[in-house]
């Protein structure tokens, strides 16, 4: 694998569709499921996410030959968590608004599986230059597809987007019940990936 | 038996280079951590001073949990003239004893060493602290107490402030994890504004309800959009009047979180005045002289 190429459009456009970690992978559903009832804590996950992504991502493919096969699991928690701690004391002191609405996502990214898969499959086994984009295309699917989900049961739960209300009434409350999040990811996970499938033929026609 | 030592000495050198580096920017971060915390604290006891209050002090009452020997008592940690004293009292109200305290008691952990100085052999626990804001005189404008309760999913932290009969002048949520859209509505105007204005008695007798908040009243407990809304203060204190003396509605979808705040609140703020009036009691029967009056105005 280390000789194929890859280039940064090819990693985004393979985090942001063709490997979604929510629509495709499917890791990482906690988060998915309860933190989508609105656009802007999709966004603000998908944000925090992002950067420990590709913090990890580069710190891994920088030590990898340095880290021992069969400790690597270990290893890789303890970078994950070196990064979450870092970006949670750094913004708690410099940034404390944002840290203020961030906090509680923030803690949360150690135990993301979508993560550590990213680092195992294949920061370990490329250079910095790839995985620094892989680390991208992940956090910007990650944060697309929470955003689209939040899109979907913020309308329909609060009759608001991004906290912006738009209809005088709440339309359906159920839909931002944390039930209710399992619901609108496999209803969206369907759509996307008809909306995928029909593209590819239409793509395969011409 | 080196494969063994190998790995070993891999995890330890990734554990050591992670922890010296967290380590680094605990150091560096920590301080601006702490100042903003308090830089907080402070503009939110701001807003409920009088905006005339001239020569407003601040002094704090830090609470602590005393022990020794299956015996428990509490101790204050009183501004008095001339500095602070720690009044130690049994669960009764009595005084123990008290004694001087050395030394800064502003920050937690300065404040834990001091408080063990003063009564070596006692396993002393912080409790919660009050601060009084008092004019030149050492009557109290305005008390806030800074506490915490139980939420839906952990602890909430609270800043409750009183006015001088100990009616309430508002809330602030410093510091929760509940659920965002739901529980996490607990920090927005439309429910922390429902206290504002209860008296002693009112707050005594209040409860949840679980019906629909009316337009109405929500808008004008959103006070900070009064003036996009083009609401003047006066018709926004009009339009809550007829609501003020009903139960707190509870948050569609935290009905707990809800709950568990206002019984909160009113802990809090019962624990409060029978403290204060007896720490009052206390300090005049021990000699101390603290820097603020008994009784509110």
């Amino acid at each position: 694998m280390e000789g194929q190429q890859y280039t940064v459009l090819e990693r985004l456009a393979n985090g942001l569709v063709r490997e979604n970690p929510i629509f495709k992978l499917a890791l990482s559903m906690c988060p998915a499921v309860a933190m989508t009832n609105n656009v802007r804590n999709g966004f603000l996950l998908g944000l925090a996410v992002l950067f420990v992504q590709v913090a990890s991502n580069v710190t891994v493919s920088i030590f990898r030959r340095f880290i021992h096969e069969r400790i690597r699991i270990p290893a890789y928690i303890i970078i994950i968590a070196t990064w979450v701690s870092v970006s949670d004391m750094g913004l708690a002191a410099y940034a404390p608004g944002f840290y203020k609405e961030i906090a509680l996502y923030v803690k949360l990214i150690v135990v993301f599986a979508i993560i550590i898969s990213r680092l195992e499959v294949f920061a370990s086994r490329h250079t910095v230059w790839p995985s620094f984009w892989d680390g991208m295309g992940m956090g910007l699917g990650f944060m697309f597809a929470l955003m689209f989900v939040g899109v979907f049961r913020e309308f329909l739960g609060s009759g608001s987007l991004w906290g912006i209300e738009i209809l005088p009434f709440k339309p359906f409350f159920f839909w931002s019940l944390p039930p209710a999040g399992f619901f609108a990811i496999g209803l969206l996970m369907a759509l996307f990936l008809w909306l995928e499938r029909r593209y590819n033929a239409w793509r395969g026609r011409k | 038996m080196r494969e063994f030592l190998k790995i070993a000495l891999n995890l330890f050198v990734i554990s050591v280079v992670s922890a010296a580096l967290l380590g680094v920017i605990f150091t560096h971060t920590e301080e601006t951590r702490k100042r903003n915390e308090q830089a907080r604290l402070e503009s939110s006891m701001g807003r409920y001073l009088p905006a005339d209050a001239q020569g407003v002090r601040f002094a704090a009452i830090h609470r602590y949990l005393l022990e020794q020997g299956g015996r428990q008592d509490i101790g204050y940690v009183l501004p008095v003239r001339g500095g602070n004293a720690l009044l130690v009292l049994d669960p009764e109200g009595n005084v123990v004893s008290k004694a001087p305290v050395s030394g800064p008691v502003d920050d937690e952990a300065e404040r834990d060493a001091a408080v063990k100085r003063t009564m070596p052999g006692f396993q002393a626990r912080y409790a919660d602290s009050y601060i009084l804001a008092l004019d030149s005189g050492g009557h109290r404008l305005a008390s806030f107490i800074q506490g915490r309760t139980a939420g839906f999913k952990t602890w909430v932290k609270l800043l409750v402030a009183l006015g001088p009969d100990n009616a309430v002048l508002g809330l602030e949520i410093l510091e929760h994890e509940e659920d965002p859209g739901l529980g996490a509505e607990i920090e927005q105007e439309y429910f922390r504004n429902q206290f504002a204005g209860r008296t002693l008695d009112e707050l005594n007798a209040l409860g949840v309800v679980k019906l629909p908040l009316p337009g109405d009243y929500q808008r004008c407990l959103e006070r900070s959009k009064w003036a996009a809304r083009g609401i003047t203060p006066q018709a926004g204190a009009e339009a809550c009047a007829k609501y003020v003396h009903e139960d707190i509605h509870a948050i569609t979808g935290a009905t707990i979180s809800s709950r568990r705040v206002t019984e909160g609140v009113k802990r809090l703020v019962q624990a409060f005045v029978k403290r204060m009036d007896i720490v009052a009691a206390a300090a005049a029967k021990a000699g101390l002289e603290p820097v603020f009056a008994p009784e509110g105005r």
